[in-house]
């Protein structure tokens, strides 16, 4: 980009030497340097940033090594936190449980999206209101999601799905979805990839429209039907698209906790608490601040793994 | 207006050096066009005299004031860019004049002035239009007067007329002769290629490497080439060299055709005729074998396109309704006073015998 | 696309679309529809009883409006915040040089990993300290320092695209750094921007975890929500209508803006990521 010298400000040289016309005035306003014009933009985003991101990650770090419970003293406890969290069985249930939810919401989220993205190419216009019907839950929280859906899965005949299964004459399966543990993380998913199912669609969608005209046209020619067309051309090609959507799938449901906490509260018995949410209910129910914090680090940890590619790949391109 | 001096200027990216201690002089009022292949640092010159390049090394002086350390404005030019560069949120008039009301001018003052620039430019109907809304041409014209409007002393141009199409250019081009004329300020001029360099420029500045080739009038780079690099850059299509043997007061080519030439020469040269120079079978002094393998019919004039009996590929200019076909093979003559001789390295070997 | 659309296709997206808008429905018709009449499955369309009693009373026994007020003022705090000093900064990063910009940078761009959940602990603490629990700003600061993460990039990925000769014009022509952003960059960026803004009024609406930590009294819609779910009595309607309100906004400016959002979001999702 533009050179790295500083802007100097010498007004030597008259901007109309011959006197023609009127001549340009001298410049108004303030010569700054560069980096005083960087810091005067860049203050405000510093500053709210290292209050939100840099100072809180290093406190909850802190805080992870001692024991806080209430009001009460600190101590230090070194990793002991660390140590009780992985004899804790029901933290040890919570990773199963986030593993499985997060699993269980991107694999159901990102093939049901980006399989009407593929479709929906080949009729945009045909299909842009249903499109666009699949896509409003994007701007549905999670929160309300929750809500939809307890009305689906009530107990006895008030819920739609049970409702639904005795009318199709299934009427054994109907139960108390949200009563069981399987069947409430099973609930869990369903509530989450419905609510999360947008951005996989939109993302793909894009990527299937930017595949040029050319190509299909080729295959079409090449007597390519919709279905191996998809599978051959338009699969492969839409994979850049596919790939972000399951990326930012799995960073948004690792750490869940809107929709678990209207859903399910994490019952029944705590059987389908993620991190995200044992987190919570430890540091801001128990008040036991050092036990959540150190769930936190797990959990920062995890998703720390998961985005080791896109971090290396944003470090590289950050020029 | 202005003369643009550079003095043992050169430009370095790290340890990559792009331009190394060239020295130029565009002389007051002249229309300097810079031509050379691409990656041969004439745009990096350009932008060094615009501002938008530091100067690694040596002296940049605009109206004999050094201007190295000057920020654009102060220096006192305009840049026409190759992909027009307007501002696409401004109407034509907002853009042409932006620059005026960064200065500070008042309001009325910069009107006028945005009016008097696009009569000139013929546009005064498009001033309230935004760029998108505009054809390529008048896209071209606009970025050309947001330049002028700010009188400056010198305007560079880089490579300004390659994203229209052909027809276009050629307008434009006369319309640019014509500016030039009407304002008769200093115009630097960057572009690849050789015909727009032939037509618009007093002088021209052969770059090859970061260094400077050769500097002249058109018909000086035409016609006296220092070396065979420009002597095949200017020109289309460009001038044949055909390998040939120097010994003992003879060149000997292919098809053992002889030649004179100095007696002091021996060993390979290069012999290098233009393709106009070169007529089929006419009877002059000399006379080839080529083998054809293309015909390119103009109009008035076509192009044959062959190879000697060496492989050696070889343009031939015919004017007379000749019926040639490919893979005929045909004799092909030319004069002596049109060979020049290039010795191994390109330089150019000037003799009495062969400048005429 | 190619060749002609099979029948099947659009049935199949049809029949998909259907579905996921079903639950809305069901909310909808739950807020409408008297507690008999929800007990016995909200479908029996033929048999219910509708009513408008729910609205009532949700409207009579909760602070619905200043919610609203709260959720409104919140929101538009933090997305007009993000909107100005994202692309500030987004200009600077890419085209200033300044000390230490590559590692601020890096930092930033991919603080977007992050877990919100990182941040309550010790903002808990510090609002708690510095008397901030309760106050609008508990939740505005964070919700801006966060969007930073995803909305520099945005807007960055935007400006790598960005011709590089209207930033030297702008110079020939005379600008400085900040007028160059003011007068030439920020213009042309009203289309990564409003994604920006379309993304941040989405989040911070729709979010419950900040805002139930950090607020108390003057609670948003989606804490409000929760609370009334909260009482656990039978009251499937009213938590309906409270859905119903929390909803509406969001989803009004999604469909309204979503030709905008599609746009920023195909740049920045451009194989970029």
């Amino acid at each position: 980009m533009a050179s790295a010298k500083p802007h100097a400000r010498e007004s030597g040289v008259p901007f109309t030497p011959t006197g023609t016309g009127s001549p340009n005035r001298p410049r108004r306003g303030l010569a700054l340097p560069e980096w005083t014009t960087a810091f005067l933009l860049l203050t405000p985003v510093i500053l709210l940033f290292s209050i939100s991101v840099i100072y809180p990650v290093i406190e909850t770090v802190r805080i992870s090594f001692w024991e806080i419970r209430g009001l009460g003293r600190p101590s230090f406890v070194g990793l002991g936190n660390y140590a009780r969290l992985f004899s804790d069985p029901v933290f040890l249930g919570t990773l199963w449980t986030t593993l499985i939810f997060t699993l269980g919401v991107t694999i159901v989220s990102v093939s049901i999206g980006w399989f009407i993205a593929l479709l929906c190419a080949f009729a945009p216009r045909q299909t842009s209101i249903f499109r666009l019907m699949i896509f409003a839950t994007f701007g549905i929280s999670e929160a309300v999601a929750g809500y939809i859906w307890i009305g689906i899965f009530r107990p006895g005949d008030a819920g739609l799905l049970n409702g639904i299964l005795t009318a199709i004459g299934l009427g054994e399966f109907a139960q108390p979805w949200l009563g069981g543990a399987n069947s409430a993380l099973i609930a869990l998913i369903v509530t989450a990839s419905w609510s999360a199912v947008g951005l996989p669609l939109l993302l793909s969608f894009a990527s299937v429209q930017a595949i040029p005209r050319s190509i299909l046209e080729a295959a079409y020619m090449d007597g390519a039907k919709p279905l191996t067309m998809m599978w051959h051309i338009m699969v492969p090609l839409s994979l850049p698209g596919a790939r972000v959507a399951v990326f930012l799938t799995l960073l948004s449901s690792l750490r869940a906790f809107d929709i678990v906490f209207v859903l399910t509260a994490g019952g029944p018995a705590r059987a389908t608490e993620t991190v995200g949410f044992f987190m919570y209910r430890e540091s801001m129910t128990q008040f036991n601040l050092g036990y959540g914090a150190a769930a936190t680090i797990i959990l920062l940890i995890g998703v720390l793994l998961v985005s080791t590619p896109a971090i290396a790949q944003r470090t590289r391109g950050a020029k | 207006m202005a003369q643009v001096e550079l003095k043992g200027v050169s430009k370095r990216y790290g340890s990559v050096e792009v331009i190394r201690d060239l020295d130029l002089v565009v002389e007051d009022g002249s229309f300097t066009v810079l031509v050379g292949p691409s990656g041969c640092g004439k745009s990096t010159l350009l932008r060094m005299v615009a501002g938008l390049e530091t100067v690694s090394d040596g002296t940049l002086e605009i109206a004999g004031q050094k201007a190295n350390d000057l920020d654009p404005v102060a220096r006192g030019v305009a840049m026409v860019f190759q992909n027009y560069a307007l501002y696409p949120h401004m109407t034509v008039a907002r853009n042409i004049g932006f620059a005026l009301k960064i200065a500070g001018n008042d309001k009325a003052e910069v009107e006028a002035r945005v009016r008097q620039a696009a009569d000139v430019l013929q546009i005064t109907h498009l001033l309230e239009r935004k760029p998108a809304n505009l054809s390529g041409g008048q896209r071209q014209r606009v970025a050309i007067g947001r330049a002028i409007v700010r009188n400056p002393q010198v305007f560079l141009f880089d490579e300004p007329l390659s994203n229209l199409d052909a027809e276009l250019r050629v307008s434009m081009r006369v319309e640019l002769a014509r500016l030039h004329q009407q304002i008769k300020a200093t115009m630097l001029y960057v572009t690849h290629d050789q015909t727009e360099a032939m037509t618009l420029a007093d002088k021209i500045v052969v770059m090859r490497d970061g260094k400077i080739e050769q500097t002249g009038t058109p018909e000086q780079l035409y016609g006296d080439p220092n070396n065979s690099f420009v002597a095949g850059f200017i020109g289309s299509p460009r001038m044949n060299f055909l390998p040939a043997q120097a010994e003992g007061g003879k060149l000997r080519l292919v098809s053992g055709v002889e030649l004179p030439c100095p007696p002091a020469l021996a060993g390979p040269v290069s012999v290098g005729i233009r393709p106009e120079h070169m007529v089929p079978q006419d009877g002059r002094t000399h006379s080839l074998p080529v083998t054809i393998d293309m015909v390119e019919y103009l109009g008035g004039t076509r192009y044959l396109y062959g190879r000697l009996a060496d492989e050696a590929p070889v343009a031939v200019e015919a004017r007379e309704r000749v019926d040639i076909r490919p893979g005929e093979t045909i004799d092909v003559t030319f004069n002596d006073r049109d060979v020049m001789l290039f010795d191994a390295s390109g330089t150019r070997i000037r003799s009495a015998t062969h400048n005429s | 696309m190619v060749g002609r659309a099979p029948i099947w296709i659009i049935f199949v997206v049809g029949i998909v679309g259907c579905l996921w808008i079903i639950p809305i429905i069901g909310i909808v018709a739950t807020s409408l529809q008297t507690t008999d009449s929800i007990a016995r499955g909200w479908w029996h369309f033929g048999e219910n009883e509708f009513s408008l009693q729910a609205w009532y009373t949700v409207w009579q026994t909760y602070p619905l409006a200043g919610s609203l007020w709260v959720s409104i003022k919140i929101t538009l705090a933090a997305t007009a915040l993000t909107m100005v000093t994202a692309p500030a900064a987004a200009y600077v990063f890419h085209y200033l040089r300044f000390p230490m910009r590559r590692l601020w940078l890096i930092i930033i761009i991919n603080a977007f990993v992050l877990p919100q959940q990182v941040v309550i602990i010790p903002l808990f603490q510090l609002w708690r300290e510095v008397g901030l629990l309760d106050n609008m700003a508990a939740v505005v600061i964070p919700f801006v320092g966060l969007s930073y993460a995803w909305a520099v990039f945005l807007i960055k990925s935007f400006l790598e695209d960005f011709p590089k000769e209207l930033i030297e014009a702008a110079r020939i022509d005379g600008c400085g750094p900040i007028r160059t952003f003011t007068q030439v960059v920020l213009p042309n960026l009203i289309s990564p921007i409003a994604a920006c803004g379309i993304l941040q009024f989405l989040w911070c609406w729709n979010t419950l975890l900040l805002p139930m930590l950090f607020l108390r009294s003057d609670i948003s819609l989606t804490v409000l929500l929760a609370r009334i779910a909260g009482t656990y009595d039978p009251n499937l309607d009213q938590q309906a209508v409270a859905a119903i309100v929390t909803a509406l906004i969001p989803l009004a400016i999604f469909l309204l803006f979503q030709k905008q959002f599609a746009a920023g979001n195909r740049v920045s999702s451009g194989g970029k990521e």
